[in-house]
């Protein structure tokens, strides 16, 4: 973990545990996650369908749906104006959550084109979040800054735009919108849900871009989830992989890629295809992700992994969290010199 | 819109053209005719009829010629003059038959379809945001028993209630002593002990589907992303619910508006017969038995007329409401 500078720290998630509790069972979607994210950098979340990302994401805004989602145990710790708030402990519903919402933190979603209302225009929700948290005197003030946002993003002629609808827009330019309204009162911290990926590849590269030149221009943090490698490693300073509901390795962006210490990091880069190196055989991480209703109870890993230990890593308790390399963290025994 | 609407104006003249036409065929398909039924009538008492006088009737009532003769001067005389022939069964014209009983009607149809969405809306809304709790249950099985009880049913249930708590009867729009009365403050006050219950009745007929339409809607939609977006703006959660997610579950409802017109003025024909309500429904009934041609026509004529006006009507609330529904777009 990153500690450099401690006042630097914008969200703080400790051991967090997100479970979906159903008839058929608990699924345990987010089990014990701890994720830092300092101001203006990225953080990059990757794994795959199913991992947790989402859900990580929806808790810090505590838009899970409850029931059946549920905050079990850990911490979100925001840090505001010298102040700590643990958003885990808040109600869902109440003001000082709402008041995080949009305006400490922003969130942009995977799917633009149901992202806005389709009945109001695309002004009236962004000059609603404005008003709402009280950073324009008025309407026509609101409205102003709504169309300085539309210009920021890159969307032409904003002065009518404005006045559109979400349909009249397509999916590039809705995502656009969508990341104006997220960014209309400034947060600290833009929460990025696979913002790209129902896009075209072009329009992905126009929307990554948009988001760095906006992280430069305002200094906030972004929390950027994706199953797209090749995307998290242009963007993000350091980078979180998880696996079934649990963050298996994390350190600096260049750590991850140049030394990826987890098997199941290893499998990843194996399995995804390089450009400008040598042709080389695609290795598929063997197996089927267990269901996250029926977790094994020691590594979750153990079941793909090859360089399963019997007798060590099917222990039924917690893998401990190794710090390998400074700042880089992973959990797994390989490099847990006490059990080696 | 302006265009939309003229647009949809010109293009029911055609339709309602050919509903005259259709109503007209309607009226002459049956076997025989009202004066068929009138000789035969008065034979039953002993009265025979000769032939001369018999055709005498028929030339009265223009019905010896042939069919489309008919319809023309039916539609001529409606057209150029108002007329929409006489009634036989009243002996009077029929335009004042129905001017006599259409206000009253209207009055009882609109206020029923204002206290349906009344009550359907709002418990829709509940049900559909307390899915499976007690009151979405509660309201569930009365909306059910509305639609499923008989109208005529309800209205003696609750007329004999009444009578038995209060003494007053409610038979008719009007208590004996004001029935052709001149308007007054008391009578008016009379009216409204007693319309109340018709248009429960037939809003009570028409609450269930609404609640299920907009519940089902609203069930659906609350789910959808854009509700979390709004979410994660931080808007208050009613105020998230009404504005975003009810608006659009309301559209449905709207189109039914069409339908609904008609319906709640045919629809209240057994209700007003059971109440002796001075309306269009019992009219309807007695010309539809006694082969009153004209007034069956024409009533016919003005229930798919409101049908039309109902749909167009719908669909210009819905153009309103919903952009996605106009045709004009924003150029870029």
């Amino acid at each position: 973990m990153p500690k450099d500078n401690t006042t630097d720290l914008i969200l703080e998630i400790k051991n967090l545990k997100t479970h979906f509790i159903l008839n058929a069972g608990t699924i345990r979607a987010v089990d014990g996650v701890d994720l830092t994210i300092s101001r203006g950098k990225t953080l990059g979340v990757i794994g795959e369908s199913g991992c947790g990302k989402s859900v990580t994401a929806h808790s810090i805004l505590r838009l899970i749906p409850s029931p059946p989602g549920e905050i079990v145990d850990g911490e979100i710790l925001l840090h505001r104006d010298g102040e700590v708030i643990d958003i885990a402990k808040l109600k869902p519903t109440e003001e000082a959550m709402r008041n995080i919402r949009g305006d400490d933190i922003g969130m942009i979603f995977q799917e633009p084109m149901t992202s806005f209302g389709p009945l109001h225009t695309i002004g009236d929700q962004i000059t609603e979040t404005i008003l709402i948290h009280k950073k324009a005197a008025d309407k026509s003030e609101a409205k102003s800054q709504a169309v300085d946002l539309l210009r920021q993003v890159g969307i032409p002629n904003p002065e009518q735009r404005v006045d559109g609808y979400p349909h009249e827009f397509s999916g590039g330019m809705r995502q656009r919108a969508m990341i104006a309204m997220a960014l209309c009162c400034s947060p600290m911290l833009l929460i990025a849900d696979e913002p790209t990926t129902s896009l075209d590849v072009t329009i992905e590269a126009q929307i990554l871009e948009l988001l760095a030149d906006l992280q430069a221009q305002t200094g906030m943090a972004i929390m950027l989830i994706s199953h797209n490698l090749a995307i998290v490693s242009e963007m993000a300073d350091d980078i979180a992989v998880m696996y079934l509901g649990k963050r298996v390795e994390f350190g600096t962006t260049d750590a991850i890629f140049d030394n990826p210490l987890h098997p199941y990091t290893q499998g990843l880069w194996r399995s995804i295809p390089s450009v400008d190196g040598p042709l080389e055989k695609l290795v598929p991480i063997p197996g089927v992700v267990p269901s996250p209703r029926d977790l094994p109870s020691g590594c979750v890993f153990a079941s793909r992994c090859s360089e399963f230990m019997p007798g060590i890593c099917d222990q039924p308790k917690p893998v401990p969290i190794v710090e390998a390399d400074p700042d880089h963290f992973v959990a797994c025994y390989l490099y847990d010199n006490e059990q080696v | 819109m302006r265009a939309f609407i003229v647009r949809r104006l010109i293009l029911i003249i055609p339709l309602l053209f050919l509903i005259s036409v259709i109503s007209f065929v309607t009226i002459l398909l049956p076997p025989g005719s009202y004066v068929e039924t009138y000789v035969q009538n008065l034979e039953r008492t002993g009265f025979i009829m000769d032939q001369g006088q018999i055709e005498a009737i028929y030339k009265q009532y223009g019905l010896d010629q042939p069919a489309v003769l008919q319809y023309v001067l039916w539609m001529g005389n409606f057209l150029l003059k108002g007329e929409m022939g006489r009634s036989f069964i009243y002996q009077r014209p029929v335009k004042d038959v129905i001017m006599e009983r259409l206000p009253m009607s209207a009055i009882i149809a609109l206020a029923s379809l204002v206290v349906t969405w009344l009550i359907a809306v709002p418990i829709g809304i509940y049900s559909a945001l307390r899915q499976y709790s007690v009151g979405d249950y509660v309201a569930t099985v009365i909306g059910f028993v509305g639609l499923a009880l008989p109208n005529f049913l309800l209205a003696l249930a609750i007329g004999y209630w009444v009578f038995a708590g209060t003494g007053r009867a409610i038979t008719g729009l009007f208590s004996i002593e004001y029935k052709g009365a001149p308007w007054s403050i008391d009578k008016f006050v009379d009216l409204l002990g007693n319309i109340w219950l018709p248009i429960v009745v037939i809003a009570s007929a028409g609450t269930a589907s609404l609640i299920r339409i907009l519940r089902a809607t609203l069930l659906d939609e609350k789910n959808k992303q854009y509700v979390t977006t709004t979410r994660a703006k931080g808007l208050p959660e009613r105020r998230l619910i009404m504005k975003y997610p009810v608006r659009v579950a309301i559209n449905p409802l709207i189109s039914t508006i069409g339908w609904t017109l008609p319906f709640i003025v045919s629809g209240e024909i057994i209700v007003s017969q059971t109440l002796g309500l001075e309306t269009l429904g019992p009219v309807l009934l007695a010309a539809a038995l006694g082969e009153d041609m004209f007034l069956v026509g024409s009533i016919v004529m003005i229930l798919s007329s409101l049908t039309v006006v109902g749909t167009l009507l719908s669909d210009i609330l819905l153009a309103w409401v919903d952009p996605r529904i106009r045709f004009e777009r924003i150029r870029t």
